[in-house]
């Protein structure tokens, strides 16, 4: 049984937390200046809930607000009491709070503490180069699509809009973090900003050599479909979880919501994009990549052989 | 659409340079004409209808063209175009005449020969005097064209015989004279007031298009055969009618001798015969930058007329070369991929024709690997009929690279792969 003078009352504040050591008993908690501990929360009755203890030791909890009610460990609470063995969740008004003891362990958590992928997201260094390789990637694609002979200042001008996005984007999620932590990660932001340019252009391009391997277009249909839905939210709970150090469920929450109008508009292009693929369009549909690595799983026929195949294929599919 | 074959149209800009020339050489209205064409026209004016389409659902005309009395004074003849609307659709469309004194009556009709675009039509009543037909005059001799124009009222139209146009499939007789939309069906003449040809198309500017006699002869003596009795099995008839004449023109194709062109590394077939016409079509540096590009394109530039959304007998085919030493290979492919699209859709509807099946295999052609692309679709109405896209891109190359596009309509499936296979097999690459 846990001693009733080390017990403490944490109210769940960002970003840091408040304590009171409870001492005498009972205590009252509400809006009212009379009450022990004050909470000039709006959703919070003037005199919320009771807290005193039993001779045996246990605490008993009185709820005092018709209004607001109180939650214990989740369940209404009108009156109840239990013995503090692990901490209490309690939820005035919206207002959350825990009742815990001194002895209580927290959990080990360290900044620095990064394994595999999400490393990007804890050395400046990672991010920088990070934001490097998009840059060359961009610029490497504006060279390949033009045509004519340019000056180097042409291509480096073509990458700039992109360098100005990505910037942009990490401002943007950098000062989000700062909102909820306090505290400037600009680096991870950086990161985070580059890796949502940067992979989906790399997948395009695996998904081009792959169409090309297997002289089809899902490949990179598929391709585009996981990274179009799945990437960004993954980026954001990795980043969520690494830099806000949250846990899996409320990293995995914040991270879709995030994505969320993301999400819905990749979903109207895709709703649009199968209306117009159940259209009529006259066009022929087969797969038109070219890759000057000539990479495929197809071999080369005779032009007998490709004739026996094309019939076969096309004939006896049709009735 | 109103009667003369406003599908014409569609071949427009490529002409435009030799339409210029055609009209400035022609002038075609003389003295001597206009008197002869006042009295011929007092002659055969009894002789000539206008044919009209009829919704049965509004009572209203939905196509009108001319027509004129042959063989039988109830017989009369117009073209195909002009009552399509009703052959591929019965139930909903009639036919009427209509005559210059205003008088109507019901139509029915007997046979058609969708090729040369021809129909002929029986009147519960004698119309008027059969028109006779004759041989075509001198080129240059002056012809004179009846028939309704815009249904503004019936006209004639002196012109030029310019002589049949024998590398042509159709093989029209050349009339320079301003033939307009509702004219379609009317007869041509000559001095003597017999029919030398049959109002069918025009491309504007005194270029127009006559149906050869000959043709609508044949038409007639076949009718004799079963004293001409309405067709029972008209749509049949025209399946195999176009059947027999892709197929026709296919095996044409492919025993007449080749001559080869070169096209960049390429040595490939050019007009497979005389009925397709090529032109160049190559780029010049100031589009292309760094990338060379020559290309040729070639077509038998013909369109059977099967009604407003569906034509076919055309076969066209371009070669294109590219290369680039300036350009590394993942940007030289990267210019040549964007160039890998085909244009050769035409206008045809899902109610026409059914999704494109397609087949992709590498092949090689000429010591060179092609990814290569064979896609059929086929008709929903005329059984046995297929469009055939066939393109393709040499892969073997990494600086250079060579397209390959072919574009069918209204073929056999199997007749039309036997021509790609013989144009594959002639393909030469030189070094």
């Amino acid at each position: 049984m846990a001693d009733l003078n080390s017990l403490l009352l944490e109210i769940q504040l960002r970003p840091l937390s408040q304590y009171y050591r409870l001492t005498k008993f009972p205590v009252r908690i509400g809006r009212a200046l009379d009450n022990d501990i004050i909470l000039s929360d709006p959703t919070i009755s003037p005199h919320h809930l009771e807290i005193d203890q039993t001779e045996q030791g246990k605490l008993c909890f009185r709820n005092l607000s018709k209004e607001n009610g109180s939650r214990l460990n989740g369940k209404a609470l009108t009156a109840a009491s239990l013995a503090i063995t692990q901490p209490i969740n309690l939820r005035l008004g919206n207002r959350r709070m825990r009742l815990l003891t001194t002895a209580m362990q927290v959990t080990q958590t360290s900044v620095n503490h990064c394994r595999g992928w999400s490393k990007v997201f804890c050395y400046p260094l990672c991010a920088l180069g990070l934001v490097g390789v998009t840059g060359l990637a961009f610029f490497y694609e504006s060279y390949l699509q033009s045509i004519f002979r340019k000056e180097l200042v042409y291509y480096l001008s073509s990458v700039m809009p992109y360098l100005l996005g990505l910037i942009a984007l990490a401002l943007l999620i950098a000062g989000i973090s700062r909102l909820a932590n306090q505290r400037w990660e600009f680096f991870p932001a950086l990161g985070l900003a580059a890796l949502c340019m940067l992979v989906p252009h790399l997948l395009g391009e695996l998904g081009h050599a792959l169409n090309y391997l297997v002289t089809a277009n899902w490949p990179l249909e598929s391709l585009l479909l996981l990274s179009n839905f799945l990437l960004i939210p993954l980026l954001f709970y990795t980043y969520i979880r690494t830099v806000h150090h949250a846990e899996p469920w409320s990293a995995l929450g914040i991270a879709l919501l995030f994505s969320a109008p993301l999400l819905v508009y990749q979903a109207i292009d895709l709703t649009d994009q199968w209306t117009v693929k159940h259209e009529f369009t006259g066009q022929a549909d087969f797969n038109r990549n070219l890759s000057a690595w000539d990479l495929r799983l197809k071999p080369t026929l005779s032009i007998d052989e490709y004739f026996a195949e094309t019939e076969k294929q096309l004939v006896s599919s049709s009735p | 659409m109103i009667g003369i074959g406003n599908y014409y149209y569609s071949q427009l800009p490529r002409f435009s340079g030799l339409l210029l020339i055609l009209a400035l050489l022609v002038q075609p209205v003389s003295v001597q004409a206009a008197d002869r064409s006042s009295s011929l026209y007092a002659e055969v004016q009894q002789s000539i209808y206008q044919v009209r389409i009829i919704n049965r659902k509004t009572g209203h005309k939905r196509t009108i063209g001319s027509g004129f009395v042959i063989e039988r004074p109830d017989l009369l003849v117009t073209n195909y175009h002009v009552v399509s609307a009703y052959t591929n659709d019965p139930e909903d469309y009639s036919i009427e005449y209509l005559a210059t004194d205003g008088e109507t009556g019901v139509l029915e009709l007997i046979d058609v020969d969708v090729l040369h675009d021809l129909a002929v039509l029986v009147a519960d009543k004698d119309l008027g005097k059969p028109l006779k037909t004759d041989a075509l005059p001198e080129k240059g001799a002056t012809l004179y064209a009846f028939g309704n124009p815009l249904g503004l009222g019936f006209s004639v139209v002196t012109g030029t015989n310019n002589g049949l146009l024998v590398e042509s499939e159709d093989k029209n007789i050349l009339f320079s004279g301003n033939l307009n939309s509702g004219m379609s069906g009317g007869p041509a003449l000559n001095e003597q007031g017999a029919v030398v040809g049959v109002n069918v198309a025009t491309a504007g500017n005194a270029v127009s298009f006559l149906v050869s006699s000959q043709y609508l002869n044949a038409l007639i003596a076949q009718l004799r055969l079963t004293n001409f009795e309405p067709r029972t099995n008209l749509h049949e008839s025209i399946v195999q009618q176009l059947k027999f004449s892709t197929t026709d023109m296919l095996q044409r194709l492919r025993t007449s001798p080749w001559k080869l062109v070169s096209v960049g590394n390429f040595k490939a077939p050019s007009r497979l015969d005389k009925t397709i016409n090529c032109w160049d079509g190559s780029e010049n540096n100031e589009d292309h930058g760094l990338v060379n590009v020559i290309a040729v394109s070639c077509s038998n530039e013909r369109e059977i007329y099967l009604d407003e959304k569906l034509s076919v007998g055309n076969i066209q085919y371009q070669y294109t070369w590219y290369d680039s030493e300036k350009m590394i290979p993942p940007r030289f492919y990267r210019m040549y991929e964007a160039q890998n699209t085909d244009e050769a859709a035409n206008n045809a509807t899902k109610e026409n024709v059914k999704d494109f099946k397609c087949s992709t295999n590498f092949v090689a052609i000429a010591s060179q690997d092609f990814k290569m692309t064979v896609c059929r679709r086929d008709y929903v109405r005329y059984q046995g009929l297929s469009d055939i896209l066939v393109t393709g891109a040499m892969v073997s190359q990494k600086q250079q690279g060579f397209l390959f596009e072919l574009f069918m309509t209204g073929v056999d499936f199997k007749e039309s792969m036997r021509l790609v296979k013989q144009l594959f097999e002639n393909f030469q690459w030189q070094t």
